[in-house]
């Protein structure tokens, strides 16, 4: 050890006195350095007693004092505690700082127990494995405590295969045990322990006794020094989530919501929404990016713009974030393209495009459940393992890919993959809320969390466990990690996406959830999906005289239709359409019929058609021409005369569009010209354009740079 | 939330109410209290939600709680949060500022809490505004600052309850007659009962103040009328024209008890003043020889206890200037739109007043207090030869030769003969068009240019019944009453003007005699770059909620029917 290998008993004794200063006179004294000469004034009242227990010593000239001598290792280890200060809010990088400067690079290694110097992201491991509970739990389970340091102590070192200078510190007949006691003290506590405070805990041990063991625990990163930020007391505590983990509770069934003190609920498939809207807006073809295949940008505006807007809780201030949207956009694209309702067409780089596909449409055209019965079909929770797919023998622990995997899982990790047991244990965990209650979502998840990790029952789970650590064993902490986050995912992607869950805020601001029909149908309680979605009204559209198409209830099939000779003004319900002599023109251009168009609208709506816009669609039609554009040769004559001449000689070859302008078709010009000719007038120019040589690129003068 | 409920409202403030609905009626009248009406076609009429709806229904004495509650209760889909907030918000904002009148001397600004009144005094826009702090939540404000003060409020957001009150002007006794001359009985309709009281709020501290909105032909003029009997007070009327001085004058001297030598024109040809004096924006923005408008101390001329403001969507920038100087004097506007052109509904809320009344038009064509129009596009072709001239044009005068269509006389004949008994107004643009149409049918013209003597002829003979038919430039578009004109031939029209529009068609929609019904034809080119601009026009008169019929006419039919 660097810093803190010092006399903890004697630091027992400066740690009495420090704590007896002023709160100004302790922060000078953590940043004091060893021979740095300061003016006495700074310590007032407290010069006194300071000079009295050697922690400052005079100069000879009177008014400047400085480190005393013999407190100068204590004072380093304080300046340490302020350095890394480990409590509240303990972080990685303090804890790989604190050994950085605190322990040899021997010890480091050493530390967990394993040797593995070069080993891939082995300081992140050790890192990882000392803030794990397993730490402290493998030397207080430890049968044999001095057995247990030796694996941390070895005499030769492989890599350099030379001989280690760290020695073994559970040497004295009752550090392993005085050690222990200590840890559990701390493990005790809530906060940090004052120094001062640690004989107390510790009982009539000599304070020797007690200075070998903070010594041990230290050295073993089993405790960690540290100061007090709100009185600068130096003090000792577990790895603060250690403590917390190894005081922990198993939390309890959460107390049922009572339904009527939620104020507000939101329980909407707003994936269905989200994919619904996108197939609309794909009835027009959407332009894609070249280099990324997303959605150009205005098309991506549009897209965000219709998507139904979240309550605040759920996604952000008033509706939802940018990236929420952006997220939404592309999980219902990918889950689109998934189902084929959509495909890409064109090349990359050139109209590369998202389209609606004939199931697409035919999707669309669906009520709501059926949409989100086909949506969700292949999401729904595995079979019972007791089912015949299950004693066809599929390996069920380690097969990646089996071939009755399912999209239950919204991801495919390599801790929980799409293998079908996590799935089971998922859906095990979120069938628990098929109680018929409103519970609060914080309480229900801690106690899935904690209750019902896979990763808590060895043999079944284990080997999902090990998956993608490539044999290192991942702490418990980094397996609940795992676990939080497949359980926030599922509730999120699976169950709230797609209004598995209602969701309802209490006026104290509680989170609750409740399971619904569609979540039963998801989690496989029921066969029977009951949705019913929007109104039910069939031609919920009315179009009025000013050319506008209202939606009264949102009908995803009828925007399909209509978006194609209308312009869109918005989406879902409400005004969305308005009919324009421009829509019109390009509807016809894109081979609609005037019949088509109007028996849509007749069909959408139980009010008809004003008659003002029946007649002007007409109209609007009536006007579409289409012709082609041919390149012809104009003979401009300077007389009447000339162009007869030419008209006898050349007959029906040229047509005459003015009294003395011809035209005449270009693939007729060589023979016009021999014809003339005969008759003493002679054609010139009109030659077909040739293309144009490209100018050879020049190269680039390369720059000198000398 | 019922499926059937008649209410969807939309993110971007604006509310859709189904007619159809059964509860449509109720809720419309509960929906125009908060929410301006944007446009009413057919099925589904559109209101929005603004700041100053909010406000207005505010100072009406709707609270919040009420306006959530209408949209809550009928709303067919969740209302979006951010819509509720908002209002909420924008609610509790009206109110949070009283103008009071001081003890002593001068106005009091008190606001309702002092972080509010530390937030005023900091505001660079009110700094000259804003005198010495009687309180720590309120300013001594001067009373010649008091219409500024509120404009530059409310454009920070921060509408002004003024309760500072009015001075009282000089006292003149008038009432409203029982019988017109013409010996026929008149009473105020429940509307216009409706509309009075509200302005003057049993002339508390509330009153005084107010804009009230009505369709054309329901009787603004009365209502104005109605105002000055309850206030008892000389009163200054500033309206659009010099024809709709005269007839305010006649209205008085029709139905009040006020005589002649009460009251005075101030316009362009007189200059008398009275205790009711009528005069146009015109003469009071005219701006002399040295550029000063001179007419403009007209306001300050009579010790003036109400100024009434017609068309008050049309009131010019200059005199909202001068009207906020004027904040001490009751004030009544009155329109058929709060929709201003440049904007300024604001300034009409702070400078004028809030809205009093707003009286749908459907209600009132339902219960036959203005007459139930038929609007009809004709569409003619271009002859010929005018085609060849019309595709030759510039585009600017490609408008001109469309609306100058030689066939449009010949439908205009056609028009008449289908209306025999209708009394007409054929109206146009173009002086040269309407004149050749007046020589074809052998009538008078009127243009800018006929003299008011004639004007006035030609207007009472219409009136009385012994001229069926007026040919008139634009000169018509504003405030000329005509009120058994029950047909419009509009031969020609400012581009796609809608307010245009709406003024023609507001001539014809006085409640007639009999068969309540009125025509309006419109004579289009065909395929021309009027039929573009029409098709504005055709929004407009759609959006409003009027039936449009299109008719084509072939060249040959034209023809053979002249």
């Amino acid at each position: 050890m660097k810093l803190y290998d010092i006399d903890w008993a004697r630091f027992l004794d400066y740690a009495k006195h420090l704590e007896e200063l002023e709160p100004e006179t302790r922060v000078i004294l953590c940043q004091l350095k060893p021979q740095e000469p300061i003016d006495d004034g700074h310590f007032g009242a407290d010069l006194e007693k300071l000079v009295k227990v050697k922690v400052l010593q005079p100069f000879a000239k009177p008014g400047r004092v400085r480190l005393h001598e013999e407190f100068r290792e204590t004072s380093k280890a304080l300046r340490a505690m302020a350095r890394f200060p480990l409590w509240p809010d303990p972080t990685p990088s303090v804890l790989r700082n604190h050994l950085s400067a605190n322990f040899t690079r021997e010890e480091r290694d050493l530390l967990i127990g394993e040797y593995d110097r070069y080993g891939y992201g082995s300081e992140w491991r050790m890192l990882s494995m000392l803030t794990s509970v397993a730490h402290l739990r493998g030397f207080m389970e430890a049968e044999d405590p001095t057995g247990w340091e030796r694996d941390r102590v070895v005499a030769e070192l492989p890599y350099r295969q030379q001989q280690s200078d760290t020695e073994p510190v559970l040497t004295g007949p009752h550090t392993a045990a005085d050690t222990g006691t200590l840890l559990a003290a701390l493990a005790s506590q809530t906060r940090p322990v004052a120094f001062v405070e640690l004989r107390k805990h510790l009982g009539r041990r000599a304070k020797a006794r007690i200075g070998a063991a903070i010594y041990a625990a230290v050295r073993y990163a089993l405790a960690f020094p540290t100061l007090d930020p709100e009185t600068l007391s130096p003090a000792l505590t577990l790895w603060p989530p250690v403590a917390e983990r190894w005081n922990r509770t198993p939390t309890p069934w959460p107390e049922p919501v009572d339904p009527d003190s939620v104020v507000r609920t939101f329980d909407t498939p707003w994936g269905l929404e989200d994919v619904t809207q996108l197939l609309v807006a794909a009835s027009e073809p959407l332009r894609l990016r070249s280099n990324d295949r997303a959605l150009f940008a205005k098309a991506q505006r549009e897209v965000e713009a219709s998507l139904l807007a979240l309550p605040d809780l759920m996604g952000g201030s008033e509706g939802d974030t940018e990236w929420l949207l952006e997220t939404r956009v592309n999980d219902a694209r990918n889950l689109a393209l998934e189902r084929e309702l959509l495909t890409e067409t064109g090349t990359s780089g050139k109209s590369l495009r998202l389209e609606l596909t004939a199931e697409g449409r035919d999707w669309l055209a669906r009520p709501p459940r059926e949409r989100l019965e086909l949506l969700l079909e292949p999401m729904r929770a595995p079979l019972d393992s007791d089912s015949e797919e299950e004693e066809d023998g599929n390996d069920l622990h380690w097969d990646f890919d089996p071939p009755t995997s399912t999209e239950f899982l919204p991801y495919s990790g390599p801790e929980l993959g799409s293998s079908k047991d996590a799935a089971r244990v998922v859906a095990e965990s979120m069938r628990l809320l098929d109680r018929g209650h409103v519970l609060p979502r914080a309480h229900f998840v801690r106690h899935i969390l904690e209750g019902h990790s896979p990763f808590r029952n060895p043999p079944e789970v284990e080997p999902l466990a090990r998956r993608g650590y490539y044999g290192d064993t991942p702490t418990e902490e980094e397996l609940e990690e795992r676990w939080a986050s497949a359980l926030s995912r599922f509730l999120w992607e699976r169950l709230m996406r797609f209004g598995g869950v209602r969701t309802g805020w209490t006026d104290e601001g509680l989170f609750t959830i409740e399971l619904t029909d569609t979540g039963r149908w998801l989690l496989r309680l029921t066969d029977d999906l009951r949705y019913s979605g929007e109104a039910s009204d069939d031609r919920p559209v009315r179009i009025q005289p000013d050319f506008e198409i209202v939606f009264l209830a949102p009908s995803p099939a009828l925007e399909a239709s209509i978006v194609r000779f209308a312009e869109r003004l918005g989406s879902g319900v409400g005004t969305l359409f308005r009919i324009t002599a421009a829509s019109i023109h390009a509807a016809a251009n894109a081979g609609l019929a005037r019949e088509e168009v109007l028996s849509t609208l007749a069909d959408a709506s139980t009010t008809g058609i004003p008659r003002n816009v029946e007649h002007e669609i007409g109209v609007w039609f009536d006007e579409c021409r289409r012709l082609s554009l041919e390149p012809a040769l104009v003979v401009r004559c300077p007389d009447e005369d000339t162009a007869a001449r030419i008209r006898s000689a050349a007959g029906r070859r040229v047509e005459l569009v003015s009294p003395s302008t011809l035209l005449l078709d270009p693939a007729k010009r060589a023979e016009v010209i021999r014809l003339c000719r005969k008759s003493g007038i002679f054609l010139e120019g009109g030659e077909p354009d040739k293309p144009a040589k490209r100018k050879k690129k020049r190269p680039r003068r390369r720059r000198r740079y000398w | 939330m019922p499926a059937d409920a008649p209410l969807i409202v939309q993110g971007d403030f604006t509310v859709l109410l189904e007619v159809a609905s059964p509860a449509h009626a109720e809720v419309r009248g509960r929906l125009l209290a908060f929410a301006d009406l944007v446009k009413s076609p057919e099925h589904v009429h559109t209101y929005r939600i603004t700041p100053l709806s909010i406000w207005n229904a505010c100072s009406a004495g709707v609270s919040v709680e009420r306006i959530t509650d209408t949209l809550t209760e009928f709303a067919r889909y969740p209302v979006p949060d951010h819509v509720l907030r908002e209002i909420a918000s924008l609610g509790t904002r009206f109110g949070q500022l009283v103008l009071r009148r001081a003890e002593e001397e001068g106005l009091l600004l008190e606001a309702e809490s002092v972080g509010l009144a530390n937030e005023l005094a900091a505001m660079r826009d009110l700094t000259d505004l804003l005198g010495p702090r009687a309180s720590m939540r309120s300013f001594r404000i001067a009373d010649e600052v008091r219409g500024k003060l509120k404009r530059s409020l409310i454009k920070l957001g921060l509408p002004v309850r003024d309760r500072a009150g009015f001075a009282e002007g000089e006292a003149l006794a008038l009432a409203l007659n029982e019988r017109t001359l013409a010996g026929e009985e008149f009473s105020l309709r429940g509307y216009q009962s409706q509309a009075m009281e509200a302005f003057h709020a049993v002339g508390s501290e509330r009153g005084g103040q107010g804009v009230v909105v009505l369709p054309c032909g329901a009787g603004k003029t009365v209502v104005g009328m109605a105002c000055m009997t309850a206030l008892q007070t000389s009163t200054l009327i500033l309206t659009t024209s010099v024809t709709a001085v005269r007839q305010w004058l006649d209205e008085l001297l029709d139905k009040t008890t006020l005589e002649a030598d009460q009251i005075a024109e101030y316009s362009g040809h007189r200059k008398e003043i009275a205790p009711v004096t009528v005069a146009t924006y015109q003469i009071l923005t005219h701006r002399g020889k040295d550029g000063r408008m001179r007419h403009m101390d007209l306001f300050g001329r009579r010790n003036w206890g109400l100024i009434v403001y017609d068309e008050v969507h049309l009131l010019p920038a200059p005199v909202f200037q001068r009207t906020a100087d004027l904040q001490a004097r009751r004030r009544l506007g009155l329109t058929a739109t709060l929709v201003r052109e440049d904007g300024l509904e604001d300034e009409v809320f702070a400078l004028i007043g809030p809205k009093c009344i707003d009286v749908p038009w459907k209600e009132l064509e339902s219960q036959g207090w203005i007459a139930r129009a038929v609007c009809t596009e004709i569409r003619l072709p271009l002859p010929p030869a005018e085609h060849r001239e019309y595709i030759q044009a510039s585009e600017r005068a490609k408008f001109r030769i469309a609306a100058e269509n030689s066939l449009k006389v010949d439908v205009v004949r056609e028009v008449l003969s289908q209306h025999p008994d209708d009394q007409a107004i054929v109206i146009g643009m173009y002086v040269d068009q309407v004149r050749l149409i007046a020589e074809e049918l052998g009538e008078p013209v009127l243009t800018g240019t006929s003299s008011q003597k004639l004007r006035e002829k030609l207007y009472r003979e219409f009136r009385a019944g012994t001229r069926r038919l007026l040919v008139v430039s634009k000169i018509a578009n504003f405030a000329v009453d005509l009120p058994d004109a029950s047909l419009a031939i509009q031969v020609s029209g400012t581009f796609g003007s809608r307010q245009e529009e709406a003024q023609r068609l507001g001539r014809i929609l006085r409640p007639k005699k009999g068969v309540n019904q009125a025509r309006f034809y419109t004579l289009v080119s065909r395929n021309t770059k009027e039929q573009t601009f029409a098709l504005h026009r055709q929004l407009f008169l759609c959006e409003q909620g009027y039936e449009y019929r299109l008719v084509d006419r072939e060249p040959s039919e034209v023809q053979e029917k002249a």
